[in-house]
């Protein structure tokens, strides 16, 4: 019985590690494949660019995850509330009556971008004097 | 030979640089979760992408950045809808979602096989060009 365990186990072992090998290897013919199609491209007349003079430029530019969540969580409470409060009818035959027009409309642009909104309430408490 | 070294070095750092942005989105909604700011957690992982939505970006069966919410209720389809658009709202985001090889993005709520999908090439085509 126990003869038969020990059997067992290093065909099992084996076996994954045949699976995973192939997986490498098919990962890296399919990264071959592509490298190919990409020269064949270049053969077509374009010319190749060399390493050393092409720029590096950071082509991927970090993003803000924390905005992001800020304008999945908060835009829309704070976009009604601006929405309410900076309507222009509020504002009918007084002075400031075209800023709040304008400030209606950045507000109806930046519906979803939470930072973008928040600088319109400062902006708002300041030129229309609203209270929040 | 060289070359080939240097591929394969590349593309690991890729998947690296990949691995990352999920991290920073997971960390971002834990985050806003424990301070109260999200009802909601939300979770990010890599998964299979659809395939009428490839571009000749796409990662090979890694093409679709799922978010998943984690409520203890079911999500409706306006509520998903939502998170969707804000997160495809975010242009910086969606171009470095292309960019790294992502071409699907789903949104799942808790429970339940029901999600949303777009296509995110398809998503720039439509909203951003035109609009910067």
């Amino acid at each position: 019985m126990k003869g038969n365990i020990f059997e067992i186990i290093p065909h099992t072992k084996w076996f994954w590690l045949t699976i995973i090998e192939f997986g490498v290897i098919v990962i890296l013919l399919n990264k071959l494949a592509k490298q190919r199609r990409i020269n064949k491209i270049n053969d077509f007349g374009f010319e190749k660019v060399g390493v050393d003079n092409v720029e590096t430029v950071e082509t991927v530019e970090t993003v803000d995850m924390d905005n992001l969540m800020d304008n999945i969580y908060k835009s829309k409470s704070l976009f009604n509330e601006l929405k309410k409060k900076c309507h222009p009818d509020r504002f009918v035959n007084q002075d400031c009556h075209s800023i709040s027009e304008k400030l209606f409309q950045e507000v109806m642009e930046n519906e979803k971008n939470y930072g973008k909104l928040k600088a319109l309430k400062e902006k708002a408490k300041i030129e229309l004097n609203i209270l929040f | 030979m060289w070359n080939k070294i240097i591929d394969i070095v590349e593309w690991f750092g890729e998947i690296n640089e990949r691995r990352g942005v999920v991290k920073d989105f997971n960390n971002a909604a834990k985050k806003a979760f424990i301070s109260g700011d999200a009802p909601t957690l939300l979770n990010a992982k890599t998964t299979l992408g659809e395939p009428e939505y490839h571009h000749h970006l796409s990662k090979f069966l890694s093409s679709g950045f799922k978010i998943k919410a984690i409520s203890g209720r079911e999500l409706s389809k306006d509520e998903m809808k939502e998170i969707g658009a804000i997160v495809l709202d975010n242009k910086d985001f969606v171009r470095k979602l292309i960019t790294m090889g992502w071409d699907t993005l789903y949104v799942f709520s808790d429970g339940g096989d029901n999600g949303l999908k777009w296509s995110l090439m398809e998503v720039v085509k439509t909203l951003y060009i035109g609009k910067r």
